[in-house]
């Protein structure tokens, strides 16, 4: 019988990768301080990591009298499908890509505008806000707290070609 | 869901694309510089964060070198990757138009460049020394409430433990250096975080002993929490200057020929503090800076804002010229590290 | 005679019209900031630290004391309506009190935490005054052997945090143990896991992995399912007499759990290192640990709320007074705070408890008078926040991204905290899907730096005998085994106590 792998076994697989790139770099370390509690932390999980695959792949947990909950509790969450989550954790990755390339000032208004607009807002409401939005951080972060926000990559590429 | 993956991609290629800088060129000299620098802003970077000694250096001459220079002055904390970031943007990417400078100690960022430590981009004898003041000599310093007393107590004593942070900090190697000279039993204990972590360590009898900066030692022989006992050093400096220097308690002619060693490049522990700028400034702004900084440190009311901030008298004015020289000699030294590495390697398990 | 003199000197000083503006206005900011995501006390008193260069002490250090110790109840507010916590030490509220917000109960949870504050602070400051001479010989006793030992039971409270499934619950500290691996090691310096970025020198930062691993599955939640974070046909719920309600509650019913709280937080708060951040999980567990209903820890038990946020509260005074007394900060806002004193000329240690005890008694005071100013705007401001749990989560999604991405970068101005957040987001987003215990990474990520560091160097200074090194490491090895077993204790000494209840019926038939 073919065993279908559950999400969880696919995130105990990529657990498992994240500690083993953890014991290997670490026992490449010279001196015993400074390899010592990363490969032993890491051995430890990679041994737990193990053994909770075995468990989902055998479809046999170990249950504690709360156990039943929790499983209430993930089969919640999971009436929402993955994607809809990758959904959101794109537009947050947006928003920080955008940061990158744009700088604050930028990005924030031009998100909050492209985000508002997307989920049922009025092109002019959804600019106004963004407008205000950039304005409060500017006030408050750069103007009264002195904090350089970031200018993005474009800032700086095209600074620096056509001068300061 | 389109739209997201089309925007995102957008966004990944122009981040890409957006990656290519241009290098800096050379500045042009065309104003006077007391005219360049009228209006301008000139930024004091540390690499230390907002309340450390070099952090309180700079923001003081930043209230004193204004009315000097015509420009006003800015400081930035700029603590990524333990100031090394700084350090090499100042050797590649800042500008050399003598509105970026740095002030820090010989002790934050030769060692690095002496150990050849391989996050380290800049070379400090290629740096433009705006001017600093003289380095003063470390000690060793014990809890007035411990069973060590005295220098002898000190040379007496078997298994002593010092508190120390990096392995590879100026008092980590001036530790080494005194323990070799003077004969002590012991070892070098690492980890201890920062100088309170240290004080706490002698304090709380986990260490018998430190080294430390004059500055910290004055100000915990105030407080009644450390008894310092000698100076690591070839002679008494200020302050401290009441205890002895370790080469008056310990005869030149019984060193070894690596103590001696050691002992000629000494220089190596220098704390010299100063401001310097990247390579590449024009030289009359150069002079410009040099002299203002001078100016300033002349000054006496900056001299009681540093006593203020930092409970130390400003030590002696040294020039750029001097710390330049300083600096060259220094890396004539690199190869010394070898045994400098050997006797921190001895003490430090 | 003369400390009596000292205090009622400064109670005349902290009336001062000009002091009492200054306090006030830097609660207001300090309440605004807390409410702020990922804004934390340390960052507000990083931010100000330019300003404060050369400012008169006796005005510069109540905007201090008022800004460190108010944001944290500002974070209070966030962790509780939505689910962020507004400061590291505000993270374990978020589990049970965003769960009473869902359920339509944030008006209460609020009432709860407003109680557990200030009566958290007041109580820290009587403290405070009582234990000033005996300050010293309790940080003379918790050595490096019995802070690791300190740090090792704080970690054996992830057994009691993820007792739901211990093996995915242990998996999660691990990760947060090689994530505190990031960065620098302690004792040689040397860089580790950096892949050669020198932003990642220092590590990942605690508020940034807080964010990803409790907050932003919050709000990624939030958008996937298109709904308000409380029920919208809630009637009553928000109002002042839920808030009163709560308050109420915890002296009728959390009393006992809020002492406890309050002490173990004061405590944490006078040794050196430990921090808030941890202290609160500690208090956290044990609260699961002692209470009747230990199965309603994560859907809304009010111990759950009291408990830690009497322990936040708590821990400022004491981290306070060691940073003065003896100039060893005790957290990460301290080291801002030893900067700022610094700045404006003032040098902590003992020296200044003794020459300017007055001063010392002032900034008590103001962390006193700055908590009552606080509470009373955080309890007419309350009713009127909570209307944000009712609000669509589109519009709280478009505001609070991009507040939490700024913020992140704030904090040190490095990008490289961007992409962490968003590496660390997709690990907190899929570690709630799948049942791993966030709480127990976070504990993992905060103790780990400090759990190296100490072991390494009870190592160096003992050897293998640090257990047996004092007899405060005994004490603290002997804790270790009853933190584990503390549940079969528990039901041994009760049954022990029924037989004995039994027999004694027995006895009178």
């Amino acid at each position: 019988m073919r065993i279908r792998p559950t999400g969880t076994a696919y995130f105990l697989i990529v657990i498992l990768i994240f500690v083993l790139i953890f014991l290997t770099v670490s026992l490449t370390y010279d001196e015993m301080k400074v390899k010592l509690l990363p490969a032993l932390i890491s051995a430890i999980t990679l041994v737990l990591t193990v053994i909770a695959l075995t468990q989902e792949f055998k479809g046999a947990a170990k249950t504690g009298s709360t156990e039943k909950q929790v499983e209430e509790t993930d089969h919640k969450k999971k009436e929402v499908p993955l994607g809809r989550f990758l959904n959101a954790f794109g537009w947050f990755f947006l928003q920080i890509a955008g940061v990158y390339v744009l700088g604050f000032l930028i990005a924030i208004p031009l998100w909050i505008f492209i985000y508002l607009w997307k989920h049922g807002h009025r092109w002019w409401s959804a600019v106004l806000q963004g407008a205000g939005a950039v304005l409060i951080v500017y006030l408050v972060f750069a103007v009264l707290l002195q904090v350089e926000l970031y200018p993005g990559l474009a800032w700086q590429f095209f600074g620096s070609h056509f001068g300061s | 869901m389109k739209t997201l993956l089309t925007l995102s991609l957008l966004l990944a290629v122009a981040m890409i694309a957006g990656t290519v800088s241009a290098a800096p060129s050379p500045a042009a000299a065309t104003d006077s510089p007391a005219k360049f620098y009228q209006g301008k802003v000139i930024t004091i970077n540390t690499q230390s964060p907002a309340g450390s000694t070099s952090d309180l250096w700079a923001r003081t001459l930043a209230v004193y070198l204004p009315e000097i220079t015509g420009a006003k002055v800015a400081v930035k904390n700029e603590t990524a990757g333990g100031g090394r970031v700084i350090e090499n943007a100042f050797a590649t990417t800042i500008k050399p138009d003598g509105l970026t400078m740095m002030f820090t100690s010989a002790g934050t960022i030769w060692p690095a460049f002496m150990t050849g430590d391989p996050a380290v981009k800049f070379d400090i004898t290629k740096f433009q020394y705006i001017g600093g003041t003289e380095s003063s000599n470390t000690l060793i310093a014990v809890s007035p409430k411990g069973k060590i007393k005295t220098i002898d107590d000190l040379r007496k004593a078997k298994g002593l433990k010092f508190a120390a942070s990096n392995k590879t900090s100026l008092l980590t190697y001036a530790n080494a250096l005194a323990m070799s000279i003077l004969g002590l039993d012991g070892r070098i204990i690492t980890g201890f975080q920062g100088s309170t972590g240290r004080l706490l360590a002698i304090q709380q009898g986990d260490a018998d002993g430190l080294v430390t900066s004059p500055v910290s030692a004055a100000r915990g022989m105030t407080d009644g929490v450390m008894l310092p006992l000698v100076q690591i050093g070839t002679e008494r400096t200020k302050p401290c200057e009441e205890f002895p220097s370790m080469m008056e308690i310990v005869k030149a002619d019984t060193l070894n020929d690596m103590q001696k060693r050691l002992i000629a490049s000494i220089d190596i522990l220098s704390d010299a503090k100063f401001l310097f700028a990247p390579p590449g400034v024009p030289q009359d702004r150069m002079a410009f800076l040099s002299g203002a900084f001078k100016k300033a440190l002349e000054n006496p009311a900056l001299r009681a804002a540093m006593l203020k901030a930092t409970g130390e008298d400003i030590p002696p004015y040294v020039s750029g010229d001097a710390l330049s020289k300083m600096a060259k000699q220094l890396a004539a030294r690199k190869p010394e590290m070898t045994i400098w590495n050997d006797v921190l390697n001895k003490y430090v398990k | 005679m003369e400390l009596f003199s000292a205090f009622t000197d400064a109670l005349v000083r902290i009336f001062h019209p000009t002091i009492l503006l200054v306090t006030f206005v830097s609660t207001v900011v300090a309440l605004v900031f807390g409410i702020l995501p990922a804004i934390s006390g340390a960052l507000v008193c990083i931010l100000i630290l330019p300003f404060l260069y050369g400012m008169d002490p006796f005005i510069g250090m109540p905007i201090l004391c008022a800004l460190f110790s108010v944001s944290c109840m500002g974070g209070s507010i966030t962790a509780i309506l939505l689910g962020i916590p507004g400061d590291n030490i505000n993270a374990a509220t978020v589990i049970d009190g965003f769960a009473m917000t869902r359920k339509g109960q944030g008006g209460r949870a609020l009432g709860l935490s407003l109680a557990a504050n200030i009566l958290g602070a007041l109580a820290s400051i009587g403290i405070s005054f009582l234990l000033i001479p005996m300050i010293v010989p309790i940080i003379m006793t918790f050595k490096t052997a019995e802070m690791l030992l300190i740090i090792v039971v704080a970690l054996l409270f992830i057994s009691v945090l993820t007792k739901h499934n211990r093996i995915k619950g242990l998996i999660a500290a691990g990760i947060g143990l090689l994530l505190s691996c990031i960065g620098y090691q302690a004792s040689t310096g040397v860089a580790r896991f950096t892949f050669g970025n020198l932003y990642l020198y220092e590590g990942l930062e605690t508020p940034t992995v807080l964010m990803g691993i409790l907050a932003m599955p919050v709000l990624l939640e939030l958008h996937a399912t298109g709904s308000t974070i409380a029920p919208s046909d809630m009637t009553g719920a928000g109002r002042l007499s839920e808030l009163v309600g709560g308050m109420k509650e915890l002296l009728r019913s959390y009393k006992s759990i809020w002492f406890r709280g309050s002490v173990i937080g004061y405590f944490f708060g006078l040794l050196p290192g430990i921090g808030g951040a941890a202290c609160v999980w500690m208090v956290y567990g044990h609260a699961k640990q002692t209470s009747r209903h230990p199965e309603e820890f994560g859907k809304g038990a009010p111990d759950g709320i009291v408990a830690p946020e009497a322990a936040s509260n708590s821990a400022h005074p004491g981290d306070l007074l060691i940073t003065l007394a003896l100039g060893i900060p005790g957290s990460g806002v301290m080291v801002v705070l030893l900067a700022a004193f610094l700045m404006m000329g003032v040098t902590p240690g003992p020296k200044l408890l003794i020459e300017h005890t007055t001063l010392c008694f002032e900034m008590l005071l103001t962390v006193a008078a700055a908590n009552i100013m606080g509470a009373a705007l955080f309890f007419f401001g309350a009713p009127l926040l909570t209307k944000v749990t009712r609000v669509s989560p589109y519009y709280i999604f478009a505001y609070l991204i991009p507040l939490i991405v700024l913020s992140t970068f704030v904090s040190r101005e490095y990008t490289v905290d961007m992409i962490v957040i968003a590496i660390v987001s997709l690990i907190g987003l899929f570690m709630a899907r799948f049942g791993f215990s966030a709480p127990a990474l976070i504990l993992g990520f905060v103790l780990g730096k400090m759990l190296e560091t100490y072991l390494t160097l009870s190592l160096d200074l003992h050897g293998f005998t640090f257990f047996f090194s004092s007899p405060a490491s005994v004490a603290l090895t002997v804790l270790i085994p009853l933190t584990i077993f503390f549940d079969h204790i528990q039901r041994f000494l009760g049954r022990l106590l029924h037989r004995k209840v039994e027999l004694l019926h027995g006895d009178d038939d």
